[in-house]
């Protein structure tokens, strides 16, 4: 059915819009500067300020009044500066966050600004800015604003790291301070840090050590970011999902003026002909086959991003459209790999893994639960538009980009380019609009613009669109997976049988590369295989999987890969069980825990694989998340609550977990471990400075290495710094931010380096205390930013005076590979109460309760917010967030942000949020990193609940109204 | 995006002069949320829907701005904010149909710049439609895509053709209280009674009001409703709160009903047609019948006419019950008080 049909994306009639663009004279004010300005038509405020102006008072998430994160009130109302065209604000007045202050530092600071940082109303900070504007231009309303004022003010600005709840907190903790009048805004005597005095600062809650760039202007996003004679892409992408490229015709394009340069694949110069970045299916700059929709077909550099937008809708391209595979379920039933590549095949069907002898368990079993459930393409939705900046000084490109791999980048980039690596300098700024996982496979948008950059000599900005951010970034596989479990009368699990099909799109699970390099395959599927073997015990296990090649979106991981389906498909059969046998949901879990053994190998199936003792942390973490929800008191039988006519109570706990830092996604235990190195040096003038190529997004990375340089030290967390970015040109490779193992890396490599110093301070301390204390050097400790004589804290120096006259810094280093092991699992257990309204679908959540045990808490605040990022991320996608895919045509239908509908600040419940802890040998201070732990749970703990209210059980993700009255609607 | 030129006339002779010279490449602009920063910018064009190059800003035009409102009634300018019309105290107090919808509409920020026309004037909902790369009929294409596609969201009413929805939530409100359209043009200015101004793809698909390229709605003027009138307005999102997120379906009830007996009136639906869709089923089946008792029967006449599609039985289901719902609560708020000269 493959249809010869040619194409022309060009639209003839509005040749030359460019042509008709009107200029505009207006006077306007901003943050209490008059500008006397020309300005095109079609520039909106938000370009105005940023391109124009280079005033960074407003973040950008989306340039379709969608998100809120551009945010700037005018004339007293907040409104959204992507929205607003400059040529029509004559006489108007705008304030940002610049506006707000008083004067630099701390002190300087509006209540608004000051509240959002010390309340931790944030992570990664780019919805900021946008909050303090809407929030201000409400107190200036409303100035005694309730919270339901608050969150419904605030409702149009989405926040994805799920600091909802901390943000009405400091609104309406700024707006007492204003009507008390007891807010310290310009006072002199204002404090230079929010960092505490003291190095004993594990297990407390310390704010973000770089938040003063996220509540104003300082914080340097990248794509708040210009640089001197700097050109704009933009990029014409395939609206087919399968076609071949016959024809293109730019020549109208390149004569537009404000073009600099258009590039495709019939002029891309030669050295770059020959890259494949990776495959199968291969991926080349340009490819002459198109595998997916929005594939790069032409980009073009131009004077402006508006320049280029009308040189785009004067290219033709003739595309000879093929025959696309889109859906997962038939190319599951193709039965030779690859036997065609290029149209949807099955890529990988895993050997299956077994252990001992799951088909005769099951036959003897008492019940067997059987469960079908299925999960959607998702996005993350970071909310900052992927950005980067290129630039070549001579042989060598330096780039800025919005990156959670600063290292990983380089390596890529240098390989595209043909280039040693030493050779290609990548500088993350330690403000990103964070990633959840999306910043991770991106391929052809990260490589053009540095090839365009080096054919025109310019440095060159790219900025994907909302729109392409959906397109082009990996996304969460679409899944569907078969549980059998066996559970005897008395409720013991006799044997499980899983099997799963995984729609990788483009792209099986992890990056054919990054998969080959640790001898694997079939990671997606797999990625759910520990979630089943780890929390808890079957004496039989079977596991399957098929990957399927389609023509949709490359799949890859969002907050973890495989722990979503796997837990979703776990914990509804588990429930179903738990109702099978007539046996309390909890009770059934507790008595099936995994907490001690072996655990097989995944590639193999051979056991023991890795042996492990884990008491307690689960087992714990379920009886107090059964505590704080009063599950005895709540729980009833499923239909058994109406609370309101037409609306029913359900509750429901589950367990969850994450592999943080440990072995990634299924690799085998030879697989090399990612490095891990830092370096410390204490000043003369008893600053600790801390390098670490740990990179920042917005989880609080960068605070936490300085927490462990501190209290490792001894020195004072106030007297610790730490540069917010990352530069390949300074720092070391410590891993990337994924895989939920900068605490475990790059903090151990931080403790060590800081170990290191402390040493070399007790050393030069050694002789004075011997003088004048009559100490010997084994006595000596170093506490708060004192060295004293053990069990004498009278006898003590402070750091100062023993660096004080140094020449050089005292330094450390730490650079080594540290092996890794099955012990940095963090588990925990979520419950929630929910209200199902059965004639409307509609599922409110009443109350959710996450507990946690990471072995130890680090920094009680950043992982507090990480469990509730987590949450409310699940929440979107237990919910109401699925990326859609037109079954015709491959095309994506909600590939925008008010479709896709992520949760906004009013549908964000309460979440308690507590730990248990049970310290581990395997992280810094027996901590393992939380990781995704808290996302995977949601989507299982609402459907076991909805079961509890209603009686039916939802087995595909999302829990849509229609699903709901669908289920329903079958019951009756 | 791409370019346009953009004209900013001080007068409504002024605008409608502009629209006239640059006839179907000239598009009214007030607060340009879905024409600029969604229309535009998303490149939505087609054979039947050139990019408009030619954009008239009647935001600052001064006969297009300010509620006036007493015992004659209320005349609002379209170019009234939606933020005015949500805090006006006559509105809320009189036609607090209108103040009800007016306030849950998008989201704060757009309620601050966007209108009362250009709500009324937005593009429709369907997800095709607004995705540039499906050249649909609505664009002057050949095919819907909607009929075999994700049909979730589309229409379950009027379609023909062409299933889109329409958005506003403010022009069911209009149509229940029997509002007028004021339009003027170089030829002079016309009233059109709501009840006539919306076009369903039957009678044309490429419009969806009965404007011509010229002509431009200059205000909205609403009768005073009369005695013992009910009034009141809901919608139903995919997501639990009214925000940012268009109606799955929304309903405006407007009903002179005395001793808990239907006298007149109109229900109009939202979300679920390519018009504000007016329920004259069930008003039919309400006329000269106790409303609570008549009520479950007289919704269930929606059943008849509607032609769900294969994703979207359950908004069928959906309007029922907000219909319900809906009626009921103006019931219970009482008759709206009549205008007067003293204000609200």
């Amino acid at each position: 059915m493959s249809e010869p049909a040619t194409t022309s994306r060009a639209d003839p009639a509005d040749a030359d819009s460019a042509s008709t663009t009107s200029t505009h004279r207006v006077a306007l004010n901003i943050d209490d500067t008059d500008y006397e300005l020309v300005v095109e038509s079609r520039e909106s405020l938000w370009e105005t300020m940023v391109y124009r102006l280079g005033l960074t008072g407003a973040n950008m998430g989306c340039d379709r009044a969608q998100c809120g994160v551009c945010n700037v009130v005018i004339d007293g109302r907040s409104v959204n500066s992507c929205a607003v065209l400059t040529a029509r604000l004559g006489g108007k007045t705008v304030v940002t966050v610049t506006g707000l202050r008083t004067g630099p530092g701390i002190g300087g600071l509006h209540p608004l600004q000051r509240a959002f940082w010390e309340e931790g109303a944030f992570q990664c900070g780019i919805c900021t800015k946008g909050f303090i504007m809407t929030s201000f231009a409400l107190l200036q309303r409303n100035p005694h604003a309730t919270d339901d004022e608050i969150r419904n003010a605030l409702s149009g600005i989405l926040c994805r790291c799920g600091e909802q709840a901390r943000i009405v907190k400091a609104v309406r903790r700024a707006s007492e301070e204003l009507a008390a009048g007891t807010a310290d805004q310009g006072q002199a005597a204002g404090p230079t840090t929010l960092m505490p005095a003291t190095s004993e600062v594990l297990g407390t809650r310390v704010r973000r050590i770089h938040g003063m760039g996220s509540v104003t202007e300082e914080g340097m996003y990248v794509s708040l970011m210009k640089l001197p004679d700097m050109v704009y892409v933009r990029t014409l992408r395939s609206p087919y999902s399968r076609a071949r490229v016959l024809r293109i015709d730019a020549s109208r394009a390149e004569q537009l003026t404000g073009v600099v340069h258009v590039l495709h694949r019939f002029n891309l110069p030669d050295p770059y002909r020959t890259v494949s970045i990776e495959g199968p299916p291969e991926r080349r700059l340009f490819n002459e086959e198109i595998v997916q929709v929005g594939m790069p077909v032409v980009v073009v550099a131009a004077e402006s991003e508006h320049i280029a937008d009308d040189a785009l809708a004067l290219i033709e391209v003739e595309y000879e459209a093929l025959e696309p595979a889109l859906d997962h379920l038939t190319a599951a039933t193709a039965s030779k790999q690859w036997e065609n590549p290029l149209s949807g095949t099955v890529r990988t069907v895993i050997p299956p893994v077994a252990v001992g002898e799951t088909d005769r368990a099951l036959a003897e079993s008492d019940f067997v639960v059987e469960n079908t459930t299925t999960t959607p393409f998702a996005q993350h939705v970071p909310l900052e538009l992927r950005t980067g900046l290129y630039f070549w000084e001579g042989d060598t490109l330096i780039t800025y980009q919005t990156t959670h791999r600063t290292f990983d980048v380089r390596r890529e980039l240098a390989k595209w380019l043909l280039l040693p690596e030493d050779r290609v300098r990548v500088i993350q700024t330690g403000f990103m609009g964070s990633s959840y996982g999306s910043a991770d496979q991106l391929v052809e948008e990260l490589v053009l613009p540095a090839v365009m950059a080096k054919i025109i000599g310019r440095p060159v900005r790219s900025m994907l669109s909302r729109e392409e951010s959906f397109l082009t970034s990996a996304h969460r596989g679409r899944t569907r997976t078969h549980v059998k479990l066996g559970v005897s009368s008395e409720g013991v699990f006799e044997g499980v049988a899983v099997d799963v099909l995984y729609d990788g799109g483009t792209n099986a699970g992890l990056p054919a590369s990054a998969a080959a390099s640790r001898g694997l395959t079939g990671v997606g599927a797999m990625g759910a295989w520990y979630v089943f073997q780890i929390l808890y015990s079957y004496p039989h296990q079977k596991y399957e999987g098929t990957e399927v090649w389609t023509n949709n979106f490359r799949a890859g991981p969002m907050r973890g890969v495989g722990r979503h389906f796997g837990l979703f498909a776990l914990e509804t059969t588990i429930e179903k069980a738990a109702y099978a046998t007539g046996i309390d949901p909890l009770q059934l879990r507790l008595k099936n825990l995994n907490e001690s053994g072996a655990v097989f190998d995944e590639v193999t199936g051979a056991a023991p694989g890795q042996p492990f003792c884990r008491p307690g942390g689960q087992r714990a973490s379920l009886s107090r998340a059964a505590e704080i929800i009063d599950w005895k008191g709540q729980w009833h039988p499923p239909g058994a609550r109406e609370v309101r006519p037409g609306v029913f109570h359900g509750i429901a706990i589950v367990s969850t977990i994450d592999r943080g830092g440990g072995k990634q996604g299924g690799a085998p235990p030879s697989a090399p471990p990612p490095p891990s190195s830092a370096q410390v040096a204490l000043h003369p003038d008893g600053t600790l400075e801390v390098f670490s190529g740990s990179t920042e997004v917005g989880a609080g990375q960068r605070t936490l290495m300085a927490m462990i340089a501190a209290q490792t030290s001894g020195i004072t967390l106030d007297a610790v710094e730490i540069a917010p970015g990352v530069d390949t040109g300074i720092n070391t490779n410590t891993g990337p931010s994924n895989s939920s193992l900068q605490t475990n890396v790059a903090g151990w490599a931080v403790l060590e380096a800081s170990e290191a110093v402390k040493q070399q301070l007790l050393a030069r301390a050694a002789t004075r205390f011997r003088t004048e204390f009559g100490a010997d050097a084994t006595q000596l400790e170093v506490r708060d930013g004192w060295v004293f004589v053990r069990g004498r804290e009278d006898s003590r120096i402070s750091v100062k005076d023993v660096v004080a006259g140094l020449d050089d810094p005292l330094t450390g280093t730490s650079d080594r590979r540290r092996a890794l092991t099955f012990e940095s699992v963090a588990v925990g257990a979520h419950a929630v109460e929910v209200e199902v309204n059965t004639r409307t679908g509609t599922i409110r959540v009443l109350r959710y309760v996450a507990v946690h045990d990471v072995g130890r808490v680090l920094n009680r605040l950043a992982l507090e917010q990480q469990v509730e990022g987590g949450v409310v991320m699940g929440l979107g996608g237990a919910l109401y967030e699925e990326l859609l895919v037109d079954d015709q045509t491959g095309l994506p239908l909600n590939a925008n942000i008010l479709d896709y509908k992520p949760p906004s600040i009013l549908e964000v419940p309460p979440i308690d949020v507590d730990f248990v802890e049970f310290p581990q040998d395997f992280g810094p201070y027996g901590a393992v990193a939380i990781g995704q732990a808290s996302t995977p749970p949601v989507g299982p703990v609402l459907a076991n609940a909805v079961h509890n209210a209603v009686g039916v059980w939802l087995t595909d993700l999302p829990l849509s109204r229609s699903r709901v009255m669908a289920a329903l609607g079958s019951e009756q | 995006m791409r370019g346009f030129q953009l004209h900013e006339p001080d007068t409504v002779a002024g605008a409608v002069e502009l629209l006239a010279t640059h006839g179907t490449r000239a598009r009214p602009l007030a607060g340009g949320t879905d024409l600029v920063a969604g229309i535009m910018r998303d490149q939505v064009i087609g054979k039947g829907m050139p990019y408009p190059t030619h954009l008239v800003d009647v935001g600052a035009v001064p006969e297009m701005v300010g509620i006036r409102a007493g015992p004659e009634g209320a005349v609002i300018g379209a170019a009234t904010t939606l933020v005015d019309i949500a805090e006006s105290a006559a509105v809320r107090r009189w036609w607090p149909v209108l103040g009800e919808a007016a306030r849950e509409v998008a989201t704060s920020e757009i309620r601050a710049i966007g209108t009362l026309g250009g709500n009324l004037h937005q593009r429709p909902r369907c997800w095709f439609f607004r995705a540039k790369d499906f050249d649909c009929i609505k664009k002057g294409g050949d095919l819907c895509f909607a009929v075999k596609g994700d049909n979730r969201y589309n229409a379950i009413l009027g379609g023909h053709l062409c299933f889109i929805v329409h958005p506003s939530d403010l022009a069911t409100t209009l149509v229940a209280l029997g509002a007028q359209a004021r339009v003027a043009s170089t030829g002079g200015d016309r009233s059109v009674w709501f009840d006539d101004y919306f076009l369903g793809p039957a009678q044309d698909l490429l419009r969806e009001t009965v404007l011509r390229p010229d002509e431009l709605l200059v205000e909205v003027v609403i009768p005073v409703p009369a005695p013992n009138t009910h009034q009141a307005w809901e919608k139903i999102n995919e997501k639990d709160a009214a925000t940012w997120d268009f109606a799955l379906a929304s309903v405006a009830a407007v009903m002179t009903i005395v001793d808990g007996v239907w006298q007149s009136g109109r229900i109009v639906l939202g979300g679920v047609a390519p018009i504000p869709f007016r329920a004259a089923v069930v008003e039919d089946a309400l006329a000269g019948n106790d409303v609570r008792v008549a009520l479950p029967e007289a919704v269930a006449e929606i059943r008849k006419i509607a032609r769900p599609m294969r994703d979207n039985v359950y908004k069928l289901e959906l309007v029922e019950y907000l219909i319900e719902r809906v009626v009921i609560a103006a019931l219970e708020r009482g008759p709206v008080p009549v205008p007067t000269a003293e204000g609200p």
